[in-house]
């Protein structure tokens, strides 16, 4: 160990005198693996390990807020007319220099890529691309878009040479493989690695580890096996049953930190009855969630705290708005209900259900760290509040669509259900405009607002804060918007979910909001 | 001979039609896949672009039209997750399951025959009693708990094998193959022993069973009579004679080697088509399912075909068709 050390922190000081990188690897154990090469595949694993090869024009930090990356500075010239300034001097891993060529060339493939996964709605309001000069660039919008930095750190900038008409295909062998970023792409081995390499020549400065292989390890327990005999130095979503092994393992570190994953339950408020909502002889009784008073009662119910402690072993902070700490659009004030079931019993008897009702709530069983969990925690804590309960916890596969449009004339099925969302642009304007808004194929809004919450006064001030430029003024209207759609109850935030990773002795892993496990939140200590 | 050929081939082909359709419209039975592969953030125009880009607007008789006539072309179309041709996806994946089913195979073989045929003819000594206690556990025990332990004891108490993955491979005709170096092999090792547990525990306890039958009878007593011993006795008299009902056992093994190994590749993260099903049928990826489960039907059809044939190599008395002249 201590020959071990001695060499490492020689190695360390021969780097730092040379000015080049550690001489060293990291094999990094994850869950998912990716689905494409393609940077411009919408997918958190791909861009977790395709954000270090193609670089988006603004980085992110550990918060997912943007800070300067391929883009140095910007200004407004017009309320929908945004200026970019590229940073001098950087070029492709082919040597090719970066130009606004390159960066048209991918917003415009990023938002028209035919594909299933694409970014299109995170460049919806892009309506077009202005080379000014060889660094200067300039967006074109079809309305003030207070988000549109946010909405570039999510996707990656491709050489407009080598990606020209590249398929799959051709980014899985290499060939269109190309990006500015601090790895180079060497290679994928389906379902088994993928495999990237440092690029010296990164403006930033040669990255830390010479070599990343991420191993797609997706059995929670073979994932910690393999961190515990040393075939990867670290390994991401360790599972919080595997917490406390691991804890006690000599040698062995965990990490852990808020996401941007939150774990919400929908309500169904647009049917007149559903038949998961029933009287105590099972038959179906007027949807009480569309008075705001049981909606109201059944948030008071969910004892958040409780719920972190005991069945997410502390691994979740209780939610009571849309994103968690750190993110655009998160406020201290609106802190997570107080459990009460004193209050929420008399909110029931106030709606007129002094005795409660019979209630059916869905969750899935494999998408969420312990959804199927919490959701029975969920089911008692409802029945004590005097709601009697059943739980149904279902696959992902089965739950999605039937969520979606399982019910009649396809509208969503259920009654009460957990659900997560995450948005990769770190706003909390993706939740509002996803969750809170009203359901408009239209406008593209309440998308996933599978209970049909509905609200022109949410809809009004939503709308409004997207397109303010003014950082103050936007910040007061994000505000009223969530407060109002919070108070509506339109949906029930539960928890946020926490990134949980775990290295070998020496490393150090900082967390993430969007849980990447990338080379840049991992460091040697030295 | 040829007439049950061509009455194989036609049962095949029924079989793998009647196959298609049933998974084909029972995935469409359990959900939407649209919904799981969209972004949280897609807006409803997002999800209806994604619902038309992979054809699930069309009615599911169209969908399913169009999949037979591009199948019947041998193009089973583009997988819905990797947005690549469906035969790309499970080929590369293929060699990494059949190097391992071989692997598990030919360890099944090289310890279940001895020890049954050691079993049966000793069937009173203590070593024999030890070989038939211990193939109850290896089909008893679940191979998960028993991968898992094996990872725990070997990887991480011992370290003398890796945990997971397939280590580094050679290409031989352009396929990757680990066994040809030593640390693929390692890697190779505990995955390979892990699925072959319960199969070694099988031909073991089939080749003790058919090896008490044979022995006792009269042509075994009347070679022994004229003098015949040893390792002639064992293999020509005995073995053949055994193998007729171990073969039909260990073909539909191997089958089931190949098209189930899912939980060994799950859990020793081996780059194979088990852990390709597994998560296809998760994110209703029809169409590796469909070409999946085509191929898988199309691998037991030929295996039949190959115990059948192998039958009357081994038992001259057998004659396969239906009508003799």
């Amino acid at each position: 160990m201590t020959l071990k050390s001695t060499l490492c922190c020689g190695a360390a000081a021969l780097a730092l005198l040379a000015g080049g990188a550690w001489a060293e690897d990291l094999d990094i154990g994850i869950k998912a693996e990716i689905s494409s090469a393609d940077p411009h595949v919408l997918f958190g694993p791909n861009r977790n390990i395709g954000g270090q090869v193609y670089e988006p024009l603004f980085g992110t930090d550990n918060a997912q807020q943007p800070v300067p990356g391929l883009v140095e500075t910007w200004e407004l010239v017009e309320p929908t007319v945004y200026q970019f300034h590229l940073r001098p001097g950087v070029t492709f891993h082919d040597g090719k220099p970066l130009t606004t060529e390159d960066v048209k060339f991918s917003i415009e493939r990023a938002k028209t890529l035919k594909a299933s996964r694409t970014f299109a709605t995170y460049l919806n309001d892009v309506k077009a691309v202005e080379i000014v000069d060889d660094l200067t660039f300039r967006i074109h919008t079809t309305q003030p878009s207070a988000i549109l930095i946010n909405n570039l750190t999510t996707f990656g900038i491709v050489s407009s040479a080598a990606a020209k008409d590249a398929a799959e295909q051709d980014f899985l062998s290499g060939k269109a493989a190309v990006g500015t970023g601090p790895y180079k792409w060497v290679e994928w081995v389906p379902g088994d690695h993928v495999t990237l390499e440092a690029n010296d020549a990164y403006w930033g400065g040669a990255p830390e580890f010479e070599k990343l292989t991420y191993r797609f390890i997706a059995n929670d327990s073979t994932r910690v096996a393999a961190l515990l005999s040393g075939d990867v130095d670290v390994i991401d979503e360790v599972a919080p049953t595997l917490v406390a092994r691991l804890k006690s393992e000599p040698g062995m570190q965990v990490f852990s930190g808020t996401s941007y994953m939150l774990n919400y339950v929908a309500l169904n408020q647009h049917a007149e009855k559903n038949r998961y909502v029933t009287d105590q002889s099972g038959a179906p009784i007027p949807n009480p969630f569309l008075d705001v008073r049981v909606r109201q009662a059944v948030s008071l119910m969910l004892n958040r705290e409780l719920i972190s402690d005991r069945i997410m072993d502390g691994l979740a902070t209780p939610a009571g708005q849309f994103v968690p700490e750190g993110m655009v659009g998160h406020f201290p004030e609106l802190t997570p209900p107080a459990y009460d079931p004193q209050k929420a019993r008399a909110l029931l008897a106030e709606a007129g259900y002094p005795e409660g009702f019979n209630l059916t709530i869905h969750c899935t069983s494999d998408r969420y760290m312990n959804d199927a969990k919490v959701c029975q925690a969920m089911g008692q804590l409802l029945s004590a509040g005097g709601i009697k309960t059943q739980v149904q916890t279902l696959p992902g596969s089965t739950f999605f669509g039937r969520a979606s449009n399982g019910g009649p004339n396809g509208e969503p099925e259920f009654a009460f259900f957990l659900v997560g969302f995450g948005a990769a642009n770190g706003v909390a304007d993706a939740a509002l405009s996803a969750l809170a808004m009203t359901y408009d194929e239209e406008a593209g809004t309440g998308a996933n607002n599978r209970g049909r919450f509905s609200d022109p006064e949410v809809d009004r001030l939503a709308n409004e804060a997207v397109v303010e430029n003014d950082p103050a003024k936007r910040e007061e209207l994000l505000k009223a918007a969530e407060t109002r759609a919070l108070d509506e109850v339109a949906i029930v935030p539960v928890h946020f979910l926490s990134g949980v990773w775990a290295a070998r002795e020496g490393l150090t892993v900082t967390p993430r909001t969007d849980v990447f496990t990338r080379a840049s939140n991992i460091t040697a200590q030295k | 001979m040829t007439e049950y050929l061509i009455r194989r081939i036609l049962t095949a082909a029924m079989i793998i039609l009647a196959m298609m359709v049933i998974v084909f419209f029972g995935l469409n039975l359990i959900g939407d896949p649209v919904y799981l592969l969209v972004d949280p953030s897609a807006n409803q125009a997002q999800i209806e672009e994604a619902r038309r880009h992979l054809g699930l607007d069309q009615p599911i008789w169209t969908q399913f039209w169009i999949f037979v006539s591009n199948a019947l072309h041998g193009d089973f179309g583009h997988s819905f997750v990797f947005n690549r041709p469906v035969f790309d996806v499970i080929m590369e994946r293929l060699p990494a399951t059949l190097e391992l089913a071989a692997a598990a195979f030919v360890i099944a073989l090289s310890v279940g025959l001895p020890a049954g045929l050691y079993a049966g003819l000793r069937p009173k000594s203590y070593l024999s009693r030890l070989i038939m206690g211990g193939s109850i556990f290896g089909f008893s025990l679940p191979s998960f708990w028993v991968g898992i332990v094996f990872i725990l004891v070997f990887s991480v108490t011992l370290g003398w094998f890796p945990a997971t993955g397939r280590g580094d491979t050679v290409s031989v005709f352009g396929i990757q193959w680990s066994f040809l170096t030593w640390d693929g092999l390692s890697h190779l090792f505990l995955p390979a022993l892990n699925l072959s547990l319960t199969k070694m525990a099988i031909i073991t306890r089939l080749t003790r069973a058919g090896t008490v039958e044979v022995a006792s009878q009269d042509y075994v007593k009347f070679a022994r009579a004229k003098g015949v011993r040893g390792p002639r006795l064992y293999i020509k008299h005995i073995g053949k004679n055994v193998m007729i009902p171990v073969v039909t056992v260990i073909g539909i093994e191997l089958g089931h080697l190949i098209a189930y190994s899912v939980v060994t590749e799950t859990i020793f993260a081996w780059p194979g088509i088990g852990r390709l099903i597994i998560t296809s049928i998760l994110s209703l990826d029809r169409p590796v399912v469909v070409a999946y489960l085509m191929m898988v039907t199309l691998l037991f059809v030929v295996i039949n075909l190959v115990v059948d044939l192998l039958y009357v190599a081994l038992d001259p008395r057998i004659r396969l068709g239906s009508v003799q002249d």
